[in-house]
């Protein structure tokens, strides 16, 4: 044998093993940082834990928003694709909706590798067990409890709370924009609207992050980390849940709203606008059929009259109109005026009639007030001007947001020169104020519109002689175990108008509950009340006659009433519209009576009967030490608008038809 | 005077044993406790898949030590018989072997066995067989032979198909060749026309015969997730770095994600919990074998000696690097056992006859050396 062959042979074994000591030094040395990153992918998956979101409750702790068990039946994407063929055989298990495959598509597409996708939600027990039974049928498939968001008063708080739905496109550009995506998953509900929407951040709570050890095949082998999910902070708000379905009753089938403060510290009592819907609708994507229906109805129930609608407030204007006159000394305490009937401007014959053509004779400031002299009014309309009471009447809250702990809120109409300018630009007829329109407007009629909230909370500022406070619906903040967290910051301002300006115009609406146009509603209280009717014309009627054409009822005059009582320290300042009731009198002022009566004079046996009738918010045993601060403030999402879930119309036209 | 002949007997029997190289034998034995080891993280701490293993370790060391004590002529005088055997049983594959994902590889007879791993020794013996009567320079008539007979068992494994073992079965007889003096410019000249035409003939292919062609390569690579398995073998080697896991702690095995982690993407479960110690410990033993191997077949004392020990030797270390270069990506996939350290099986047998063969060689040469 020659010595190349053996020399060969040695230089083949050792080069060899030389490439392979290379190799695998180059794998298991230079690039082990980067293969090792990719080995704890391969085997780790994250799985989120949902905190449960936290609740609401009324004054008196009874739950308006609650979370209720549901079982769902649902699908991980990975074994999405079986199930498709075995639709079929689930349908003979459960009832299958067409509504149902193609939310359940829908979610499939936005639905990470963990994440398990509902195929149906909301199981009846005999579906689970028929799924439980067939479970060698299915094997991919999960039955499991999750917990979901409950409205147990259905329609009495949608436009207060609001409802939860799906985390939509939308929403998730807002949530990345805040920051705060990452404590979402694909298909998580989030506040759509009201509450729900304002506080989301306070209640959602924050998303546990397990992180699953998982095998080539996807099954889970163990558990790596686990943060766990913190429960949301459950919302107690000043509304009294037993007055809200007292005014809710009291409205009937009546469209309109009702908005009771707390003059004292601005927290709403209650919130009522009608018509109604179901809040429960909503949550995981209303049907075809529901949106159908809410849609076409005439009455509009998705519109939020207490903050959207607006309405000319008629004769409710006065009082504060008064209080303006007198503080800018326009009119004094000993001013007299002769009521004719009747009011006509200068170099004019038109004549500004009083209602029921009326002739009061002579009258002083608060005379006016408690018999709704028109005449008087057109006069300090006149007299006032527009441009002064553009300056004073914002000290009621008119013509501007109250700043309440809702979204799309409406800041109503306070007209001025440049808004009628700027409204009428292609009018030059109309386009300059003219005396007639101030003289309108003296009466409540004319251009401005305020919505129920605005007149409430101008109602409240009389009361409190002249404190502003901010109305509001969040009380304070509470964690599982009842604990405060967080209480609202209530704001409170000092309007300018002096308090003796004011005793007037509150000595004239308690006169109203007792020799004026209330005094029907105002016979034989235990307690003082103030009050003033109003009725906001719908159609202009002609001249010399009350009569008209228009004698359908949705022609009718939406009926006010504004009022407070106790007089000397006001527990409760209120406002009621009803659309088309006619004369605020007739329609709204009853229903303030029984409100008064049943707020102000309320049993402790029927305190009791409310607690015993419903589901009552139960602080956790267990004690949470560290509570993580909230801010005050609420979420930056409330001051966006979202409009693409639900079709409520904000423009002024529609609730108003003059 | 009798006693003094036993006594003489028995020192000579003592000659005898000495003369054996323990050190090799050591070297094998360190590999079987390797392999004991890793197979267990392997088969997931179940000592009951060990069994197998265990019985085929065991066998074929016996097995070994019977062949080191036969005598190097009457190996020599096995060789003819062997191949004709084994021609028959892979013969008899192509017409009633067990087919398995598309290749009729293994005989049933009641043990299932797959002959052409019998062929990596039996072509190598006839070639070395055939060459050691010439006792002066070998002519090209001998070289051709040698050739005709690597070709017929080469063709019949090649259309099981596994072109893998083929090509070992293949290179263990050029190895003979190699060794027994075959001109360089031969092997120069016909490597170098492989290579120029390789391409020519692959462009000219179309391309479900080329399909065909890489599936000949190895069949039961995965048409679908192409690349998977060397993907999962790399991140696993990679993830071991330098210390390793942990023995019985590595993520890519314990989870499933080597497939035949014990048997030819074993070297995974080792770079993965002991890392590139691991490795260069098993590198090193591998070498020290090979070096051991060389030792023999320089030292060997004719020419069939010379031609088997180099063949074995070098054919060794084939397994190895292709193992463990296919595992690390560097080759492509082609069903090789890492040799001792992958599940026992007619693999292992094979090797170690091979190595009892080698210290039969060795074992002439000490205790018999020629004048």
């Amino acid at each position: 044998m020659t010595k190349s062959r053996i020399i060969a042979a040695y230089l083949f074994v050792l080069i060899g093993i030389a490439i392979l000591y290379a190799r695998y030094a180059y794998l298991q040395i230079s690039d082990h940082k980067e293969l090792l990153i990719k080995a704890v992918d391969n085997y780790s998956s994250i799985v989120a834990t949902q905190p449960v979101r936290g609740g609401i409750i009324d004054r008196e702790s009874v739950v308006l928003a609650d979370n209720r068990v549901s079982y769902a039946v649902a699908i991980l994407p990975k074994d999405a694709k079986s199930v498709e063929s075995t639709f079929s055989q689930l349908e003979s298990q459960i009832n299958l909706t067409g509504f149902d495959k193609k939310k359940y598509y829908k979610q499939l597409k936005q639905a990470k590798n963990f994440d398990w996708v509902i195929i149906k939600d909301d199981l009846s027990n005999t579906e689970v067990a028929n799924l439980t039974a067939h479970n060698y049928l299915f094997p991919e498939l999960n039955v499991f409890a999750h917990t979901k968001r409950y409205y147990p008063f259905s329609d009495l708080y949608a436009h207060s709370i609001g409802y939860v739905g799906r985390v939509s496109q939308k929403d998730k550009k807002k949530l990345g924009l805040g920051g705060v995506l990452k404590n979402y998953l694909a298909n998580d509900y989030i506040g759509k609207s009201g509450l729900e929407q304002q506080y989301e951040s306070m209640m959602r709570g924050s998303i546990g992050k397990k992180i699953i050890r998982t095998d080539a095949f996807g099954n889970e082998v163990g558990l790596i980390s686990n943060t766990p999910a913190v429960d949301g902070y459950t919302l107690q708000l000043t509304i009294d849940n037993s007055l809200q379905q007292k005014a809710s009753q009291l409205l009937g089938d009546h469209k309109g709203a009702i908005v009771a403060l707390d003059p004292q510290t601005g927290g709403v009592l209650v919130f009522v606008s009608k018509p109604s819907y179901d809040a429960n609708l909503f949550l995981d994507g209303i049907t075809p059929n529901d949106w159908d229906e809410l849609q076409q109805d005439k009455g509009n129930p998705l519109l939020n009259r207490t903050i959207q609608g607006t309405y000319p407030p008629g004769s409710t204007f006065k009082p504060f109109l008064a209080a303006a006159a007198l503080y800018l000394g326009v009119r004094n305490a000993n001013y007299r005026f002769h009521d004719v009937g009747f009011f006509t401007l200068p170099g004019s014959s038109h004549r500004f009639r009083n209602s029921g053509n009326e002739v009061l004779g002579t009258i002083g400031i608060v005379d006016a007030v408690t018999h709704s002299s028109d005449a008087f009014f057109y006069k300090l309309g006149l007299d006032m001007g527009i441009d002064r009471m553009d300056k004073t009447l914002p000290f009621f809250g008119l013509g501007s947001k109250t700043g309440i702990d809702l979204p799309q809120e409406n800041s109503g109409l306070l007209p001025s020169r440049a808004w009628k300018a700027k409204r009428f630009a292609k009018d030059p007829y109309q386009r300059s104020w003219l005396p007639a329109d101030s003289v309108t407007m003296g009466i409540g009629q004319g251009f401005n519109h305020y919505t129920p909230l605005q007149m409430a909370y101008a109602t409240s500022i009389l009361a409190d002689d002249g404190v502003a406070h901010r109305p509001h619906l969040l009380n304070r903040v509470l964690n599982k175990s009842g604990a405060v967290v967080s209480t609202y910051q209530e704001s409170a301002v000092k309007i300018p108008i002096s308090k003796a300006d004011l005793d007037l115009v509150k000595l004239g609406m308690q006169r109203v509950m007792q020799i004026g146009t209330g005094s029907k509603i105002g016979a034989g209280t235990k307690y003082t009340m103030a009050g003033k009717t109003g009725t906001a014309q719908v159609v202009a009627l002609q001249q010399n006659s009350r009569k008209s054409k228009f004698s359908g009822s949705q022609y009718k005059d939406h009926s006010w009433f504004i009022a407070f009582a106790p007089v000397e320290n006001p527990k409760i300042a209120i406002a009621v519209v009803v659309e088309n009731g006619g004369w605020g009198a007739s329609a709204a002022g009853p229903i303030v009576r029984q409100i008064f009566d049943s707020y102000l004079l309320a049993s402790e046996s029927s305190v009791i009967e409310s607690q015993v009738r419903y589901k009552r918010f139960k602080p956790a045993a267990s004690s949470s030490p560290s509570v993580p601060a909230v801010t005050d403030e609420a979420d930056d999402l409330s001051s966006d608008v979202d409009n693409d879930d639900v079709g409520g119309n904000t423009d002024d036209s529609t609730a108003t038809s003059e | 005077m009798i006693q003094q002949q036993q006594a003489s007997k028995l020192r000579q029997f003592w000659q005898y044993l000495l003369n054996f190289d323990y050190l090799l034998i050591l070297l094998l034995l360190c590999l079987f406790v390797i392999n004991g080891f890793i197979q267990y993280s392997a088969n997931d701490q179940v000592m009951t898949r060990m069994y197998n293993d265990g019985v085929y370790l065991g066998i074929s060391f016996i097995i070994m030590l019977v062949v080191a004590g036969v005598h190097i002529n009457r190996i020599r005088s096995f060789a003819l018989p062997l191949y004709i055997i084994s021609l028959i049983l892979i013969a008899l594959v192509l017409v009633i072997g067990v087919k398995v994902n598309g290749a009729r590889r293994w005989l049933n007879l009641g043990l299932r066995i797959q002959p052409s791993e019998l062929c990596k020794l039996s072509v190598p013996l006839l070639v070395a067989y055939v060459l050691s009567f010439k006792d002066h320079a070998l002519s090209y008539k001998d070289y051709i032979l040698g050739f005709v007979i690597i070709a017929i068992p080469f063709a019949l494994i090649a259309k099981q198909p596994d072109l893998g073992t083929g090509i070992l079965v293949f290179s263990a007889g050029f190895f003979v060749l190699f060794f027994a003096g075959l001109p360089w410019k031969v092997m120069i000249i016909s490597l170098i026309s492989i290579i120029a035409s390789s391409p020519l003939i692959w462009g000219l292919l179309k391309d479900y015969q080329k399909h065909r062609i890489l599936t000949l390569i190895d069949p039961q690579s995965d048409p679908l997730g192409k690349g998977y398995h060397i993907i999962q073998g790399v991140i696993a080697i990679g993830s071991g770095g330098l210390h390793g896991q942990g023995y019985l702690h590595g993520s890519q095995v314990h989870l499933n994600f080597i497939p035949e982690k014990h048997t030819d993407f074993v070297v995974t479960v080792l770079a993965e919990e002991f890392g590139y110690i691991g490795v260069g410990i098993i590198l090193a033993l591998y070498l020290l074998i090979a070096l051991r191997g060389l030792r023999i077949t320089r030292l060997a004392q004719d020419r069939f000696s010379q031609t088997m020990a180099g063949s074995i030797t070098l054919s060794f270390i084939l397994y190895v690097l292709i193992n463990m270069g296919m595992v690390s990506g560097i080759f492509p996939v082609v069903g090789v056992p890492l040799p001792l350290i992958s599940y026992g099986g007619t693999a292992t047998i094979v090797i170690m006859i091979g190595f009892g063969i080698l210290l039969s060689i060795d074992h002439r040469r000490r205790y018999h050396p020629l004048k």
